[in-house]
């Protein structure tokens, strides 16, 4: 098992330094100078060439990209083209509220998806089903930055009951929390549902049924545990996907949250920012997969006996 | 002897259905597919004939049609979905930006599945340092989340839709390229392949007349389900403003400016796009399940179906019903 973690940790070496570069390649396909930007159109030829040289930019792209690899690995990345500021320090004062509200919107998510998924699997074609698949369709369908405006539409201006922006208060996550998990949540129960049903037909359930075992025991022992291992790479991706989501979701509730800021770091073509930005999220989400790749061994000693 | 010869006579030849009659037997099956199939069918329409349902008057079209005497009003009998902020008609906006949506969805699409098949294809066919490199640069494109790299992407290449189209394109690439390669190895250990080669068919025909056609079932499902989050992803990017810019009748760019009166109560700026949204990707998510179950009864979603049990159930009544008659 620790063997396995260590070559999964290795392998996200390759895959993260190819994310970087990717990110290099984009940053010099953008057109205009990055210098001529910071110091307007009238700067002296002197001063643009020192700043260039202070920036780092007069040397070849992949000396560039070399720099910067060497900088991570000290956990320098470099200093925002805008505020002047360490992009560390920068990044780090909002990757909590990003980290929270993503994690809070898998919570929401899984704590809706799963129960739900259960009920509607194990009372199939009942109304409940019907209702249930009918929601988590339109679930699927709604995007997650129209769902946070129209709930802000409903609860703040016609009911007044919630804030529409803002994220210190707990009142103030209840709206993105739900607006970023929906999509998930109906994901997750639509994944549920259909591996419930596949695992209510295997032969082991009829087995614990004919046994005489009470029929929550049949479902929750025997047939959910089985049908959770799809359910648990869906949660995982989900929560790479809201990590994306987050952009939108932050934009629109005000939160100063990490998309928010790295979405304005596009726009003004602050790279260090933009690239730091999405390290550290692919890096979230690399770790976030290898714990669900880690849980499945927890769930099931089958997929354990294979980690070696 | 002559008896054995009637009964083999009165057996009426089975009615052969090509492959396309048996899919299309097994969707219409499926009401919820319908229903998707006719939504995505008036969407079109909607989009063909966006100039008749919302003319202009020659100097403007018929989306972008100002009148400053009638700003930011509800909507009415005169403008269904009221108007905005310089006074044009949400309807005729929401009617055009059919156009671009589709539009996007299908450009994204083909994108996707023209560097994505190939890619997945001599991945999955070739196997070794070529499948190494390839899946390799698929895992990077998949450490990032799709909308983030989108938004990289077009950030890099400037605002504007085709952009857009481009980025969010590159971010359907690993879908494709995934679901051909893993369909690729398991077609091609199959004894046609097998027989394809020993009859001299080179790799690319192999590839492409013998291996290929058997992976499309769930390519097709990946597409239908794929423009649903193309169209979605789409629609984000231009509401943060990298994508369509004024007065192109963008439906997310629609929300972006909807959002600046939303505190003030204009609720049918941001009502009306966004249910058009929704409403498209409701309706390719549920052609892309009908799709599903129809292409490859094996992929199902819902294991036995209430419909296929009810079939049965229905076809012991018949059985039972003429061996009545017939006593």
């Amino acid at each position: 098992m620790h063997i396995f973690i260590l070559k999964r940790l290795l392998m996200m070496i390759p895959v993260l330094l190819g994310v970087v570069f990717i990110m290099f390649v984009i940053s010099q396909l953008t057109p205009g100078d990055p210098v001529l930007a910071i110091l307007g159109e009238v700067a002296t030829p002197e001063a643009v060439a020192a700043l260039r040289e202070q920036m780092g930019l007069d040397q070849p792209w992949l000396m560039q990209f070399f720099n910067y690899v060497v900088g991570v690995v000290q956990l320098d990345f470099g200093t925002s083209w805008q505020s002047g500021r360490p992009v560390f320090t920068e990044i780090f004062a909002r990757f909590p509220n990003t980290m929270q509200l993503a994690g809070m919107g898998v919570a929401f998510a899984l704590l809706m998806g799963i129960p739900l998924g259960i009920v509607s699997a194990v009372k199939q074609y009942s109304i409940f089903d019907t209702g249930a698949t009918f929601v988590g369709l339109i679930g699927v369908s709604i995007p997650n930055f129209w769902l946070g405006m129209m709930m802000i539409m409903f609860f703040t201006v016609t009911l007044g009951w919630l804030p529409p922006t803002g994220f210190t208060e707990p009142i103030q996550w209840i709206m993105p929390t739900i607006a970023i998990g929906t999509n998930s949540a109906a994901i997750i129960m639509r994944m549920t549902r259909s591996s419930m049903l596949e695992c209510i037909r295997q032969d082991y359930v009829r087995t614990a049924r004919a046994k005489g075992q009470i029929e929550r025991k049949v479902i929750f022992r025997h047939a959910l545990k089985n049908a959770l291992i799809p359910v648990t790479t869906t949660a995982g991706l989900s929560f790479g996907f809201l990590l994306g989501g987050a952009v939108l979701t932050e934009t629109i509730f005000a939160i100063p949250g990490l998309g928010a800021f790295m979405v304005s770091a596009f726009f003004n073509r602050d790279w260090p920012v933009a690239i730091g930005g999405v390290l550290l999220i692919a890096v979230s989400f690399s770790f976030v997969n290898l714990f669900v790749d880690i849980l499945y061994a927890f769930i099931d000693p089958r997929i354990r006996s294979q980690y070696r | 002897m002559e008896n054995a010869i009637q009964s083999n006579t009165d057996l009426k030849p089975k009615k052969r259905r090509s492959q396309f009659g048996e899919i299309w037997k097994r969707f219409k099956r499926n009401p919820l597919a319908i229903v998707g199939l006719v939504l995505i069918v008036l969407m079109f329409l909607m989009a063909a004939l966006a100039d008749v349902i919302a003319p202009g008057d020659g100097v403007f079209a018929g989306y972008n049609l100002q009148d400053w005497n009638r700003i930011r009003q509800f909507p009415s009998a005169e403008h269904w979905f009221g108007t905005d902020d310089i006074g044009r008609d949400v309807f005729s906006r929401v009617v055009h930006g059919s156009r671009i949506s589709l539009q996007v969805g299908f450009v994204v699409i083909i994108i996707g599945i023209t560097v994505g098949i190939p890619l997945g294809a001599i991945a999955g066919y070739y196997k070794g340092i070529l499948d190494n490199v390839i899946m390799r640069f698929i895992d990077i494109l998949l450490a990032v989340p799709n909308i983030l790299l989108a938004i990289a992407i077009a950030a890099a290449l400037g605002p504007g839709i085709t952009n857009v189209m481009i980025a969010v394109g590159i971010g359907a690439i690993p879908i494709y390229a995934r679901t051909v390669r893993a369909q690729v190895l398991a077609v091609k250990e199959q004894e046609f392949v097998e027989a394809a080669r020993a009859a001299g068919a080179n790799d690319f025909r192999i590839i492409r007349r013998h291996i290929l056609p058997n992976c499309m079932a769930p390519v097709i499902v990946e597409a239908s389900m794929g423009m649903a989050g193309a169209i979605m992803a789409a629609a984000g990017l231009s509401f943060i403003g990298l994508g369509a810019q004024a007065p192109t009748p963008e439906w997310g760019a629609m929300l972006a400016d909807g959002r600046l009166r939303m505190l003030a109560g204009y609720w049918h700026l941001t009502l009306f796009p966004g249910l058009m949204i929704a409403l498209i990707i409701f309706a390719l998510n549920m052609m892309g399940d009908g799709l599903r179950d129809a292409l490859d009864p094996k992929l199902r979603s819902g294991g036995f179906s209430k419909k296929r049990f009810r079939r049965i159930q229905l076809a012991k009544a018949a059985a039972q019903n003429n061996s009545g008659e017939g006593q």
